[in-house]
């Protein structure tokens, strides 16, 4: 886990597969040893899910010859203290404060979480197909005759899917979106 | 253990939602239950320093939320009526469709949290609690869509103001509370109905749901005292597609139940909404003569533009190219001469195709009365306001149609109509403004002044 943030990097974007492949357990165990395994496992995916996409947002903010571990045990470190307000746990951060350096740069990006949050559940209730399309689309970047292509449908199949998407997550949202209980 | 692939799935979906949100930049509610919590952290926060006014505020962000910015907005301007209202309890009987269970004796209570009610719309924010033996037959956590199917709301001199009853309800509330309409003259006149579901709160099996009726063809009356009157609700979870044709439409699988009740919830309206003032604005200048506006007006909360189209043709959709090339697709599926698969692929190369493409703009050139969606551009493209149908105001600010329509007037004489709500009100819209309809592919500006 001494591995610098450039390892990680390939034409200044991080490779998300293979930080999540290799650092996943890394956080699991962070987020295990602050909270004595109080929280759900619904939960810890949630932190590692959120430790990772913050990372990401922050890729242009990351020094590339730190330590991409002091990164990730902070932002960890950040939102177990975030998770800690709203279900009162105890957590005990004794043992990472060496680990963690200044990460006063990175930003936690709350409000934008939130709505994210939100918007995820209008997408989650899309179909496997359309998830795959808006994936494509707006994580991989791929074009409409490449995601076609990729998919054997036309491009207006393509066209008008993503069309759809877009119309229903924003008619979804400005309905106030469901229940989100947790 | 964790599951790697999992947690990859999610951060990928974050990451596009993100990237999708900055792209179409989607404006955060106040009203969502997360929200709530971010809030209550806030309000517990700052309570110690600024005290119980700034609670009070957060309160009211959250508090006033119709399901539309535009008139969550003017209620935040305080053009809102707070009701207070004690919980009506109704006891209902529950009806399953598909499984045809019927229940007896399901206890749902409701009251109108608040409203508002101008020229264009009239908001109305509820709170349904339901029993809890309705978790037998329904998920409330899964609520999707809520429905008032026999919706009446009358006012002080019991005039129609609006309705969700098709014609056998309309006729049983007529002859029940003495009402002189006929339904085929008042349909086209009624407004037209929204209902959304605002929050679930399903420990307390508490619903807040909103219905907005908008304005069609005419505007709301000064009425002071407002009915609502209905004896069905329908709870609605959308399961799964289907499947899905060319054309936008999804089929879904759809669990839901109907409550049969008897709920009838009367409120005041203030003076400040009777005694409105009305804005109008008129033509300065000259129009397109196939174009002819018949009126355009503001309320606190909407802005309401239509114009008769002197000249509209058909779309021929015989003709549309791309139609032309499903169509023959289809007819081979059909006939078992290739799958849907194959068909997909010849879809697709022939709308790569240069030339289609062309073919296809030109079609929607000449086919498309009034653009007013992004829909026809390329993903590739630029996709500019200015491209569709917009409003822009003095200060060279612009707006687009937030929902829009052509409707035949008479078939006859060829007239249509096109009636526009656009994304401003009173309380943004400029004494002059420039109305921008993209017609048959160019655009024609009309200049609009307000009446003093």
């Amino acid at each position: 886990m001494k591995s610098k943030i450039e390892k990680y990097k390939n034409n200044q974007k991080l490779d998300l597969e293979k930080i999540i492949d290799e650092y996943s357990g890394y956080v699991y165990s962070i987020i295990k040893n602050m909270t004595n395994e109080y929280l759900s496992n619904e939960d810890v995916e949630e932190i590692i899910s959120d430790t990772f996409f913050i990372l990401w947002k922050n890729t242009e903010k990351l020094d590339d010859d730190r330590i991409l571990s002091s990164y990730i045990a902070g932002i960890t470190k950040n939102l177990v203290k975030e998770k800690s307000r709203v279900i009162k746990i105890n957590y005990d951060i004794s043992e990472y404060e060496n680990i963690i350096q200044d990460n006063e740069k990175v930003d936690m990006i709350c409000e934008q979480r939130e709505k994210i949050n939100i918007l995820e559940k209008t997408v989650k209730h899309l179909k496997d197909d359309d998830i795959s399309i808006f994936n494509l689309y707006y994580y991989s970047s791929m074009k409409i005759s490449e995601i076609s292509k990729a998919l054997n449908i036309s491009d207006f199949n393509v066209k008008m899917r993503l069309h759809r998407i877009r119309k229903k997550i924003k008619k979804e949202f400005s309905k106030g979106g469901y229940s989100d209980d947790k | 253990m964790i599951n790697k692939e999992k947690i990859f799935e999610n951060v990928k979906l974050k990451i596009s939602i993100s990237n999708f949100d900055e792209e179409e930049n989607i404006e955060m509610k106040k009203n969502n239950k997360n929200i709530f919590k971010i809030a209550t952290v806030a309000c517990c926060l700052l309570i110690l320093t600024t005290g119980i006014t700034f609670a009070k505020d957060i309160e009211k962000i959250i508090k006033y939320y119709f399901g539309d910015e535009r008139i969550t907005k003017a209620a935040e301007q305080g053009y809102v009526e707070d009701v207070n209202m004690n919980m009506i309890n109704t006891d209902t009987t529950l009806s399953k469709d598909e499984t045809e269970i019927v229940v007896e004796n399901i206890n749902v209570s409701g009251k109108i949290d608040e409203f508002l009610m101008d020229d264009i719309n009239l908001s109305t924010n509820f709170s349904f609690i339901f029993d809890e033996k309705i978790k037998e037959y329904f998920d409330l956590n899964n609520l999707q869509r809520i429905y008032f199917t026999d919706l009446i709301i009358l006012d002080e001199e019991n005039r129609i103001v609006a309705t969700s009853c098709l014609k056998p309800d309309f006729e049983e509330k007529c002859i029940e509370y003495n009402l002189n309409y006929e339904f085929e003259k008042l349909s086209s006149k009624m407004p037209i109905l929204n209902t959304s579901v605002i929050s679930i709160d399903k420990d307390n099996n508490l619903v807040k749901c909103n219905i907005n009726c908008n304005s069609s063809n005419e505007f709301f009356e000064n009425s002071k005292e407002l009915t609502y009157i209905f004896t069905k609700i329908r709870l609605e979870k959308y399961e799964e597609y289907t499947g899905q044709d060319i054309n936008n439409g999804e089929y879904l699988k759809c669990d839901k139940v109907n409550l049969i009740g008897d709920w009838k919830l009367n409120v005041k309206v203030p003076e400040k909404m009777y005694n409105r003032e009305k804005s109008e604005y008129i033509v300065v200048g000259d129009v397109h003569p196939d174009i002819k506006v018949s009126y355009v007006r503001c309320s606190e909360s909407g802005f309401k533009f239509k114009a008769w189209l002197l000249n509209y043709k058909q779309p021929d959709l015989i003709n549309r190219p791309l139609q032309k090339e499903y169509m023959r697709i289809e007819e081979l599926v059909n006939k078992g001469e290739m799958t849907w698969e194959e068909g997909n692929k010849l879809i697709s190369e022939f709308y790569n195709k240069e030339e289609n493409k062309i073919a296809e703009k030109e079609w929607q050139r000449e086919n498309e009365a009034i653009t007013r969606d992004y829909m026809n551009f390329d993903e590739n493209e630029e996709r500019s306001i200015d491209k569709i149908t917009h409003i822009t105001d003095s200060n060279g600010n612009k707006y687009k149609t937030e929902s829009s329509s052509i409707a035949c007037v008479d078939i006859e004489q060829n007239l249509y109509e096109f009636t526009a709500d656009f994304d401003l009100t009173k309380y943004n819209a400029t004494d002059k403004l420039i109305v921008t309809l993209i017609y048959y592919g160019e655009p024609v500006n009309i200049e609009l002044e307000r009446i003093k």
